[in-house]
Protein backbone atom coordinates (compact mmCIF):
# COMPACT_ATOMS: atom_id res chain seq x y z
CA UNK A 1 0.00 0.00 0.00
CA UNK A 2 2.46 2.57 1.14
CA UNK A 3 4.90 1.70 -1.59
CA UNK A 4 2.36 2.07 -4.33
CA UNK A 5 1.27 5.42 -3.11
CA UNK A 6 4.74 6.84 -2.84
CA UNK A 7 5.81 5.64 -6.26
CA UNK A 8 2.70 6.87 -7.96
CA UNK A 9 2.89 10.18 -6.22
CA UNK A 10 6.37 11.05 -7.28
CA UNK A 11 5.76 11.63 -10.96
CA UNK A 12 2.81 13.89 -10.29
CA UNK A 13 4.73 15.92 -7.79
CA UNK A 14 7.73 16.29 -10.07
CA UNK A 15 5.72 17.00 -13.12
CA UNK A 16 3.67 19.81 -11.75
CA UNK A 17 5.52 21.82 -9.13
CA UNK A 18 3.43 24.80 -10.04
CA UNK A 19 0.28 22.81 -9.57
CA UNK A 20 1.23 21.93 -6.06
CA UNK A 21 -1.49 23.93 -4.36
CA UNK A 22 -4.35 22.47 -6.22
CA UNK A 23 -2.87 19.00 -6.59
CA UNK A 24 -1.73 18.83 -3.03
CA UNK A 25 -4.92 17.81 -1.43
CA UNK A 26 -6.17 15.45 -4.08
CA UNK A 27 -3.47 12.87 -3.62
CA UNK A 28 -2.08 12.88 -0.16
CA UNK A 29 1.23 11.15 -0.79
CA UNK A 30 2.36 14.07 -2.97
CA UNK A 31 3.01 15.87 0.25
CA UNK A 32 6.21 14.02 0.94
CA UNK A 33 8.23 14.74 -2.14
CA UNK A 34 7.10 18.34 -2.14
CA UNK A 35 8.19 19.01 1.35
CA UNK A 36 11.66 17.94 0.42
CA UNK A 37 12.15 20.87 -1.85
CA UNK A 38 11.22 23.97 -0.02
CA UNK A 39 14.43 25.60 -1.29
CA UNK A 40 13.31 25.34 -4.92
CA UNK A 41 10.03 27.05 -4.37
CA UNK A 42 10.35 29.29 -1.38
CA UNK A 43 6.95 30.86 -1.44
CA UNK A 44 4.83 27.82 -2.02
CA UNK A 45 6.59 26.06 0.80
CA UNK A 46 5.03 27.71 3.89
CA UNK A 47 1.39 27.28 2.88
CA UNK A 48 2.15 23.76 1.83
CA UNK A 49 2.98 22.58 5.27
CA UNK A 50 -0.29 23.30 7.01
CA UNK A 51 -2.23 21.66 4.22
CA UNK A 52 -0.07 18.64 4.33
CA UNK A 53 -0.19 18.36 8.10
CA UNK A 54 -3.93 18.54 8.25
CA UNK A 55 -4.17 15.85 5.69
CA UNK A 56 -1.88 13.82 7.83
CA UNK A 57 -3.92 14.54 10.89
CA UNK A 58 -6.87 12.97 9.23
CA UNK A 59 -4.68 10.09 8.21
CA UNK A 60 -3.09 9.31 11.50
CA UNK A 61 -1.46 5.89 11.42
CA UNK A 62 -4.28 4.25 13.29
CA UNK A 63 -2.98 0.79 12.52
CA UNK A 64 0.31 1.67 14.08
CA UNK A 65 -1.34 3.33 17.05
CA UNK A 66 -3.55 0.32 17.67
CA UNK A 67 -0.61 -2.01 17.35
CA UNK A 68 1.44 0.09 19.75
CA UNK A 69 -1.34 0.20 22.33
CA UNK A 70 -1.99 -3.52 22.07
CA UNK A 71 1.66 -4.38 22.33
CA UNK A 72 2.17 -2.07 25.30
CA UNK A 73 -0.85 -3.57 27.07
CA UNK A 74 0.41 -7.04 26.30
CA UNK A 75 3.85 -6.13 27.61
CA UNK A 76 2.28 -4.81 30.82
CA UNK A 77 0.36 -8.05 31.27
CA UNK A 78 3.46 -10.14 30.69
CA UNK A 79 5.51 -8.09 33.15
CA UNK A 80 2.75 -8.17 35.79
CA UNK A 81 2.44 -11.91 35.41
CA UNK A 82 6.19 -12.34 35.75
CA UNK A 83 6.37 -10.13 38.83
CA UNK A 84 3.48 -11.83 40.65
CA UNK A 85 4.82 -15.23 39.69
CA UNK A 86 8.27 -14.60 41.04
CA UNK A 87 7.07 -12.92 44.19
CA UNK A 88 5.12 -16.09 44.83
CA UNK A 89 8.12 -18.25 44.09
CA UNK A 90 10.72 -16.46 46.10
CA UNK A 91 8.99 -16.24 49.44
CA UNK A 92 8.19 -19.70 50.75
CA UNK A 93 7.56 -18.26 54.23
CA UNK A 94 4.61 -16.18 53.08
CA UNK A 95 2.04 -18.44 51.53
CA UNK A 96 -0.98 -16.74 50.01
CA UNK A 97 -4.38 -17.75 51.36
CA UNK A 98 -5.61 -20.97 49.81
CA UNK A 99 -7.92 -20.14 46.92
CA UNK A 100 -9.87 -23.36 47.52
CA UNK A 101 -10.75 -22.07 50.97
CA UNK A 102 -11.27 -18.36 50.36
CA UNK A 103 -13.55 -18.98 47.40
CA UNK A 104 -16.07 -20.51 49.81
CA UNK A 105 -18.56 -17.77 50.60
CA UNK A 106 -17.98 -16.26 54.04
CA UNK A 107 -14.55 -17.78 54.73
CA UNK A 108 -12.11 -15.34 56.30
CA UNK A 109 -8.35 -15.67 56.44
CA UNK A 110 -5.91 -14.03 58.81
CA UNK A 111 -2.17 -14.50 59.10
CA UNK A 112 -1.25 -15.99 62.48
CA UNK A 113 2.46 -15.41 62.94
CA UNK A 114 2.69 -16.53 66.59
CA UNK A 115 2.90 -20.16 67.55
CA UNK A 116 4.98 -20.41 70.68
CA UNK A 117 4.11 -22.66 73.58
CA UNK A 118 2.86 -20.43 76.36
CA UNK A 119 1.58 -21.53 79.75
CA UNK A 120 -1.66 -20.18 81.18
CA UNK A 121 -4.57 -18.32 79.63
CA UNK A 122 -3.95 -16.56 76.29
CA UNK A 123 -5.86 -13.68 74.74
CA UNK A 124 -6.78 -14.42 71.13
CA UNK A 125 -7.60 -12.16 68.19
CA UNK A 126 -10.65 -14.17 67.12
CA UNK A 127 -13.45 -15.95 68.91
CA UNK A 128 -13.15 -18.87 68.50
CA UNK A 129 -9.41 -18.48 67.82
CA UNK A 130 -7.87 -19.56 64.51
CA UNK A 131 -4.22 -19.61 65.55
CA UNK A 132 -1.61 -18.02 67.77
CA UNK A 133 0.42 -19.04 70.80
CA UNK A 134 -0.90 -22.08 72.61
CA UNK A 135 -0.37 -24.71 75.26
CA UNK A 136 2.28 -27.35 74.59
CA UNK A 137 -0.47 -29.93 75.22
CA UNK A 138 -2.63 -30.35 72.16
CA UNK A 139 -6.24 -31.37 71.99
CA UNK A 140 -6.96 -34.87 70.75
CA UNK A 141 -8.13 -34.25 67.20
CA UNK A 142 -8.57 -37.75 65.84
CA UNK A 143 -12.25 -37.28 65.04
CA UNK A 144 -13.08 -36.40 68.62
CA UNK A 145 -16.51 -35.09 69.68
CA UNK A 146 -16.24 -33.22 73.00
CA UNK A 147 -19.53 -32.93 74.88
CA UNK A 148 -18.34 -29.86 76.81
CA UNK A 149 -16.42 -26.72 75.90
CA UNK A 150 -12.63 -27.09 75.93
CA UNK A 151 -9.87 -24.51 76.42
CA UNK A 152 -8.82 -22.38 73.42
CA UNK A 153 -5.17 -22.86 74.34
CA UNK A 154 -5.39 -26.62 73.79
CA UNK A 155 -7.65 -26.36 70.75
CA UNK A 156 -5.30 -23.99 68.92
CA UNK A 157 -2.47 -26.54 69.20
CA UNK A 158 -4.77 -28.97 67.40
CA UNK A 159 -5.29 -26.40 64.64
CA UNK A 160 -1.50 -26.10 64.38
CA UNK A 161 -1.35 -29.84 63.68
CA UNK A 162 -3.73 -29.36 60.77
CA UNK A 163 -7.09 -30.09 62.40
CA UNK A 164 -10.46 -28.56 61.54
CA UNK A 165 -12.41 -27.53 64.62
CA UNK A 166 -16.21 -27.39 64.50
CA UNK A 167 -17.62 -25.21 67.28
CA UNK A 168 -21.31 -24.79 68.00
CA UNK A 169 -23.47 -22.64 70.21
CA UNK A 170 -24.40 -24.34 73.49
CA UNK A 171 -28.05 -25.33 73.44
CA UNK A 172 -28.12 -26.21 69.74
CA UNK A 173 -30.82 -28.90 69.20
CA UNK A 174 -29.50 -32.41 69.63
CA UNK A 175 -30.42 -33.33 66.07
CA UNK A 176 -28.17 -30.52 64.82
CA UNK A 177 -25.33 -31.54 67.10
CA UNK A 178 -25.65 -35.13 65.88
CA UNK A 179 -25.63 -33.91 62.28
CA UNK A 180 -22.41 -32.00 62.95
CA UNK A 181 -20.83 -34.98 64.69
CA UNK A 182 -21.18 -36.94 61.46
CA UNK A 183 -18.56 -34.66 59.87
CA UNK A 184 -16.20 -35.44 62.74
CA UNK A 185 -16.54 -38.97 64.07
CA UNK A 186 -13.88 -41.30 62.76
CA UNK A 187 -12.13 -38.54 60.81
CA UNK A 188 -8.53 -37.79 61.74
CA UNK A 189 -7.71 -34.05 62.00
CA UNK A 190 -11.27 -33.27 63.10
CA UNK A 191 -12.66 -32.27 66.48
CA UNK A 192 -15.79 -30.58 67.71
CA UNK A 193 -17.01 -28.86 70.85
CA UNK A 194 -19.63 -26.41 72.11
CA UNK A 195 -18.35 -22.84 72.40
CA UNK A 196 -19.84 -20.40 74.92
CA UNK A 197 -20.93 -17.08 73.43
CA UNK A 198 -20.53 -18.17 69.80
CA UNK A 199 -21.99 -15.47 67.54
CA UNK A 200 -23.62 -17.95 65.15
CA UNK A 201 -24.98 -21.46 65.56
CA UNK A 202 -21.86 -23.02 64.10
CA UNK A 203 -18.33 -21.98 63.31
CA UNK A 204 -15.49 -23.78 61.58
CA UNK A 205 -11.83 -23.14 62.30
CA UNK A 206 -8.64 -24.20 60.63
CA UNK A 207 -5.25 -22.51 61.21
CA UNK A 208 -5.83 -19.01 59.78
CA UNK A 209 -9.32 -19.72 58.39
CA UNK A 210 -12.81 -19.31 59.80
CA UNK A 211 -16.40 -19.63 58.70
CA UNK A 212 -19.55 -18.76 60.63
CA UNK A 213 -22.84 -20.34 59.62
CA UNK A 214 -26.11 -21.53 61.09
CA UNK A 215 -27.24 -24.78 59.54
CA UNK A 216 -25.56 -28.18 59.89
CA UNK A 217 -26.79 -28.99 56.39
CA UNK A 218 -25.02 -25.98 54.86
CA UNK A 219 -22.90 -27.40 52.01
CA UNK A 220 -20.10 -25.00 52.92
CA UNK A 221 -19.25 -27.19 55.91
CA UNK A 222 -18.07 -30.04 53.72
CA UNK A 223 -16.40 -27.58 51.33
CA UNK A 224 -14.44 -26.08 54.22
CA UNK A 225 -13.38 -29.51 55.44
CA UNK A 226 -12.38 -30.60 51.94
CA UNK A 227 -10.25 -27.52 51.45
CA UNK A 228 -8.62 -27.35 54.87
CA UNK A 229 -8.47 -30.68 56.66
CA UNK A 230 -4.73 -31.23 57.31
CA UNK A 231 -4.21 -27.64 56.10
CA UNK A 232 -0.83 -28.47 54.53
CA UNK A 233 -0.13 -25.05 53.03
CA UNK A 234 -0.83 -22.80 55.95
CA UNK A 235 -0.24 -24.42 59.29
CA UNK A 236 3.34 -24.24 60.53
CA UNK A 237 3.30 -27.77 61.93
CA UNK A 238 1.43 -29.71 59.31
CA UNK A 239 1.62 -33.42 59.97
CA UNK A 240 2.35 -33.57 63.68
CA UNK A 241 0.22 -36.06 65.56
CA UNK A 242 -3.40 -35.45 66.49
CA UNK A 243 -3.68 -38.24 69.01
CA UNK A 244 -3.63 -37.31 72.69
CA UNK A 245 -5.41 -40.12 74.53
CA UNK A 246 -4.95 -38.53 77.93
CA UNK A 247 -6.62 -35.32 76.76
CA UNK A 248 -9.50 -37.24 75.22
CA UNK A 249 -10.08 -39.00 78.53
CA UNK A 250 -9.61 -35.86 80.64
CA UNK A 251 -10.17 -32.77 78.50
CA UNK A 252 -9.58 -29.20 79.62
CA UNK A 253 -12.53 -26.93 80.26
CA UNK A 254 -13.28 -23.54 78.70
CA UNK A 255 -11.01 -20.88 80.21
CA UNK A 256 -8.88 -23.48 82.01
CA UNK A 257 -6.15 -24.66 79.64
CA UNK A 258 -4.18 -27.77 80.46
CA UNK A 259 -0.39 -27.56 80.19
CA UNK A 260 0.12 -31.27 80.69
CA UNK A 261 -2.11 -34.31 81.23
CA UNK A 262 -4.51 -33.91 84.11
CA UNK A 263 -3.88 -36.60 86.67
CA UNK B 1 -14.16 8.23 -1.92
CA UNK B 2 -11.45 8.90 0.60
CA UNK B 3 -9.28 11.26 -1.40
CA UNK B 4 -12.14 13.56 -2.33
CA UNK B 5 -13.16 13.96 1.32
CA UNK B 6 -9.63 14.78 2.24
CA UNK B 7 -9.41 17.33 -0.49
CA UNK B 8 -12.40 19.12 0.82
CA UNK B 9 -11.09 19.20 4.30
CA UNK B 10 -7.66 20.25 3.21
CA UNK B 11 -8.93 23.08 1.04
CA UNK B 12 -11.22 24.56 3.61
CA UNK B 13 -9.10 24.18 6.69
CA UNK B 14 -5.67 24.67 5.33
CA UNK B 15 -5.48 28.39 6.00
CA UNK B 16 -6.96 28.07 9.46
CA UNK B 17 -3.92 26.56 11.18
CA UNK B 18 -0.92 27.66 9.30
CA UNK B 19 2.01 26.87 11.57
CA UNK B 20 0.73 24.66 14.33
CA UNK B 21 1.50 21.27 12.96
CA UNK B 22 4.60 21.21 10.90
CA UNK B 23 5.81 17.80 9.91
CA UNK B 24 3.86 15.96 12.57
CA UNK B 25 3.64 12.68 10.92
CA UNK B 26 7.21 11.70 11.26
CA UNK B 27 7.62 12.29 15.01
CA UNK B 28 4.39 10.43 15.74
CA UNK B 29 5.40 7.52 13.57
CA UNK B 30 8.87 7.48 15.03
CA UNK B 31 7.49 7.53 18.57
CA UNK B 32 5.04 4.75 17.80
CA UNK B 33 7.70 2.64 16.21
CA UNK B 34 9.94 3.25 19.20
CA UNK B 35 7.13 2.28 21.59
CA UNK B 36 6.51 -0.86 19.59
CA UNK B 37 10.17 -1.72 19.60
CA UNK B 38 10.61 -1.12 23.32
CA UNK B 39 7.44 -3.04 24.17
CA UNK B 40 8.55 -5.89 21.95
CA UNK B 41 11.90 -5.94 23.71
CA UNK B 42 10.20 -5.96 27.11
CA UNK B 43 7.96 -8.84 26.06
CA UNK B 44 10.85 -10.77 24.59
CA UNK B 45 13.03 -10.18 27.62
CA UNK B 46 10.35 -11.03 30.17
CA UNK B 47 9.19 -14.08 28.27
CA UNK B 48 12.74 -15.33 27.91
CA UNK B 49 13.35 -14.78 31.59
CA UNK B 50 10.08 -16.51 32.50
CA UNK B 51 10.99 -19.48 30.37
CA UNK B 52 14.42 -19.53 31.96
CA UNK B 53 13.03 -19.33 35.47
CA UNK B 54 10.37 -21.94 34.82
CA UNK B 55 12.96 -24.29 33.43
CA UNK B 56 14.74 -23.82 36.74
CA UNK B 57 11.80 -25.70 38.26
CA UNK B 58 12.19 -28.75 36.03
CA UNK B 59 9.91 -31.74 36.05
CA UNK B 60 12.87 -33.95 36.80
CA UNK B 61 14.93 -33.41 39.91
CA UNK B 62 18.54 -34.32 39.37
CA UNK B 63 20.86 -36.36 41.53
CA UNK B 64 22.98 -33.35 42.48
CA UNK B 65 20.15 -30.84 43.00
CA UNK B 66 19.51 -28.95 46.22
CA UNK B 67 16.15 -30.73 46.35
CA UNK B 68 17.61 -34.22 46.29
CA UNK B 69 20.45 -33.35 48.65
CA UNK B 70 18.06 -31.76 51.10
CA UNK B 71 15.61 -34.68 50.93
CA UNK B 72 18.38 -37.20 51.60
CA UNK B 73 20.37 -35.35 54.21
CA UNK B 74 17.38 -33.98 56.09
CA UNK B 75 15.94 -37.50 56.15
CA UNK B 76 19.09 -38.69 57.89
CA UNK B 77 18.98 -35.69 60.20
CA UNK B 78 15.29 -36.25 61.01
CA UNK B 79 15.79 -39.95 61.63
CA UNK B 80 18.15 -39.25 64.51
CA UNK B 81 15.79 -36.65 66.01
CA UNK B 82 12.99 -39.20 65.84
CA UNK B 83 15.13 -41.80 67.60
CA UNK B 84 16.06 -39.44 70.43
CA UNK B 85 12.49 -38.14 70.78
CA UNK B 86 11.19 -41.67 70.74
CA UNK B 87 13.38 -42.57 73.70
CA UNK B 88 12.49 -39.44 75.68
CA UNK B 89 8.78 -39.91 75.03
CA UNK B 90 8.92 -43.44 76.46
CA UNK B 91 11.39 -42.99 79.32
CA UNK B 92 11.07 -39.43 80.61
CA UNK B 93 8.85 -38.94 83.62
CA UNK B 94 8.34 -35.22 82.95
CA UNK B 95 5.05 -34.62 81.11
CA UNK B 96 6.39 -31.50 79.36
CA UNK B 97 9.36 -33.45 77.96
CA UNK B 98 7.11 -36.31 76.88
CA UNK B 99 4.75 -33.93 75.08
CA UNK B 100 7.60 -32.03 73.42
CA UNK B 101 9.19 -35.31 72.37
CA UNK B 102 5.96 -36.53 70.77
CA UNK B 103 5.41 -33.20 69.06
CA UNK B 104 8.88 -33.37 67.49
CA UNK B 105 8.75 -37.07 66.77
CA UNK B 106 5.40 -37.18 64.99
CA UNK B 107 6.01 -33.98 63.07
CA UNK B 108 9.39 -35.16 61.79
CA UNK B 109 8.07 -38.64 60.99
CA UNK B 110 5.46 -37.03 58.80
CA UNK B 111 8.05 -34.82 57.09
CA UNK B 112 10.34 -37.83 56.68
CA UNK B 113 7.55 -39.65 54.86
CA UNK B 114 7.04 -36.65 52.61
CA UNK B 115 10.72 -36.46 51.71
CA UNK B 116 10.90 -40.20 51.03
CA UNK B 117 7.87 -39.83 48.78
CA UNK B 118 9.64 -37.15 46.76
CA UNK B 119 12.70 -39.33 46.23
CA UNK B 120 10.41 -42.12 44.99
CA UNK B 121 8.61 -39.82 42.60
CA UNK B 122 11.90 -38.36 41.40
CA UNK B 123 13.12 -41.89 40.79
CA UNK B 124 16.14 -41.26 42.99
CA UNK B 125 17.51 -43.63 45.58
CA UNK B 126 17.72 -43.02 49.29
CA UNK B 127 21.51 -43.28 49.20
CA UNK B 128 23.78 -41.52 46.80
CA UNK B 129 27.44 -40.94 46.00
CA UNK B 130 26.95 -37.20 46.20
CA UNK B 131 28.97 -35.74 49.09
CA UNK B 132 26.97 -35.30 52.28
CA UNK B 133 25.93 -31.62 52.59
CA UNK B 134 27.42 -30.94 49.15
CA UNK B 135 24.09 -29.46 48.04
CA UNK B 136 24.59 -26.58 50.46
CA UNK B 137 27.51 -25.38 48.43
CA UNK B 138 29.77 -24.71 51.40
CA UNK B 139 27.17 -22.85 53.44
CA UNK B 140 27.37 -25.41 56.20
CA UNK B 141 30.14 -27.86 57.00
CA UNK B 142 30.31 -31.35 58.40
CA UNK B 143 31.51 -31.63 61.97
CA UNK B 144 35.00 -32.90 62.74
CA UNK B 145 33.39 -36.31 63.30
CA UNK B 146 32.12 -36.22 59.72
CA UNK B 147 28.55 -35.74 60.89
CA UNK B 148 25.96 -33.29 59.67
CA UNK B 149 25.70 -30.13 61.76
CA UNK B 150 23.88 -30.67 65.02
CA UNK B 151 23.92 -34.44 64.82
CA UNK B 152 24.76 -36.37 67.97
CA UNK B 153 27.59 -38.88 67.79
CA UNK B 154 26.69 -42.54 68.22
CA UNK B 155 28.30 -42.37 71.66
CA UNK B 156 26.08 -39.45 72.64
CA UNK B 157 22.95 -41.27 71.47
CA UNK B 158 24.03 -44.38 73.36
CA UNK B 159 24.59 -42.31 76.48
CA UNK B 160 21.14 -40.71 76.18
CA UNK B 161 19.58 -44.14 75.97
CA UNK B 162 21.04 -45.15 79.33
CA UNK B 163 19.60 -42.16 81.21
CA UNK B 164 16.40 -41.67 83.18
CA UNK B 165 14.85 -38.96 85.31
CA UNK B 166 16.12 -35.40 85.28
CA UNK B 167 19.45 -36.41 83.74
CA UNK B 168 17.58 -37.80 80.74
CA UNK B 169 15.43 -34.68 80.43
CA UNK B 170 18.41 -32.34 80.45
CA UNK B 171 20.55 -34.39 78.08
CA UNK B 172 17.61 -34.86 75.71
CA UNK B 173 16.99 -31.10 75.66
CA UNK B 174 20.69 -30.41 75.10
CA UNK B 175 21.06 -32.88 72.24
CA UNK B 176 17.78 -31.92 70.60
CA UNK B 177 18.45 -28.20 70.89
CA UNK B 178 21.85 -28.59 69.21
CA UNK B 179 20.22 -30.88 66.63
CA UNK B 180 17.68 -28.19 65.74
CA UNK B 181 20.37 -25.50 65.66
CA UNK B 182 22.31 -27.55 63.10
CA UNK B 183 19.26 -28.47 61.05
CA UNK B 184 17.87 -24.95 60.85
CA UNK B 185 20.41 -23.60 58.30
CA UNK B 186 19.86 -26.69 56.13
CA UNK B 187 16.14 -26.00 56.03
CA UNK B 188 16.75 -22.29 55.46
CA UNK B 189 19.06 -23.02 52.55
CA UNK B 190 16.53 -25.40 50.97
CA UNK B 191 13.69 -22.93 51.51
CA UNK B 192 15.68 -20.40 49.50
CA UNK B 193 17.38 -22.56 46.87
CA UNK B 194 15.38 -25.72 46.15
CA UNK B 195 13.94 -25.84 42.62
CA UNK B 196 10.57 -27.33 43.53
CA UNK B 197 7.99 -25.12 45.27
CA UNK B 198 6.77 -27.94 47.52
CA UNK B 199 10.33 -28.56 48.70
CA UNK B 200 10.74 -24.87 49.53
CA UNK B 201 7.38 -24.95 51.33
CA UNK B 202 8.21 -27.92 53.54
CA UNK B 203 11.67 -26.50 54.27
CA UNK B 204 10.10 -23.20 55.32
CA UNK B 205 7.74 -25.07 57.66
CA UNK B 206 10.71 -26.81 59.25
CA UNK B 207 12.32 -23.43 59.81
CA UNK B 208 9.15 -22.05 61.39
CA UNK B 209 8.49 -25.04 63.62
CA UNK B 210 12.07 -25.70 64.69
CA UNK B 211 12.87 -22.08 65.48
CA UNK B 212 9.89 -22.08 67.89
CA UNK B 213 11.00 -25.38 69.40
CA UNK B 214 14.48 -23.94 69.90
CA UNK B 215 12.94 -21.17 72.00
CA UNK B 216 10.95 -23.72 73.95
CA UNK B 217 13.91 -26.01 74.61
CA UNK B 218 16.11 -23.12 75.74
CA UNK B 219 13.38 -22.18 78.19
CA UNK B 220 12.97 -25.76 79.43
CA UNK B 221 16.73 -26.03 79.92
CA UNK B 222 16.71 -22.88 82.06
CA UNK B 223 13.82 -24.32 84.07
CA UNK B 224 15.88 -27.47 84.59
CA UNK B 225 18.83 -25.36 85.74
CA UNK B 226 21.00 -26.49 82.82
CA UNK B 227 22.82 -24.83 79.92
CA UNK B 228 22.82 -25.65 76.22
CA UNK B 229 25.72 -27.50 74.60
CA UNK B 230 27.90 -25.34 72.33
CA UNK B 231 25.92 -24.55 69.22
CA UNK B 232 27.17 -25.95 65.89
CA UNK B 233 29.43 -23.49 64.06
CA UNK B 234 27.70 -21.47 61.39
CA UNK B 235 29.31 -20.43 58.16
CA UNK B 236 26.72 -17.82 57.30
Amino acid sequence: MAQRKSTSSRPSAKAGTSKTRSGRGSTTPTARPESKRPSNAQRPAPPRKPGKSIVNQKQRPWGLITAAVLVVVFAAVVVTYAVTRTSKQTNPYKQPALADATKISGVTYRVEPNHNHVQGAIKYDASPPVGGNHSQYWVDCTGTVYPNAIANENAVHGLEHGAVWIAYRPGLPKADVDALAKYVSGQDRMFMSPYPGLKSNISLQSWGYQLFLDSPTDPRIQQFINALRYNPKTTPEYGADCSQPTFKAHPSTFGNPLWAPAT
Amino acid sequence: MGPSDITAVADTEAPAEPEQTPARRRPLTVILVCVLAVAALVIAGTTGWLIGSSSSAPATVTESSVDAGFARDMSTHHTQAIEMANYARDYSSDPSIKILARDIETQQYFQLGEMQGWLDVWNLSRSSSEPVMGWMNGHEQLTSDGLMPGMATPAEVNKLETLTGKALDIYFLQLMLRHHQGGLPMAQYAAAHATQPYVRLLASKMVEAQSREIIQMEQLLREHGASPLPAPPTTH
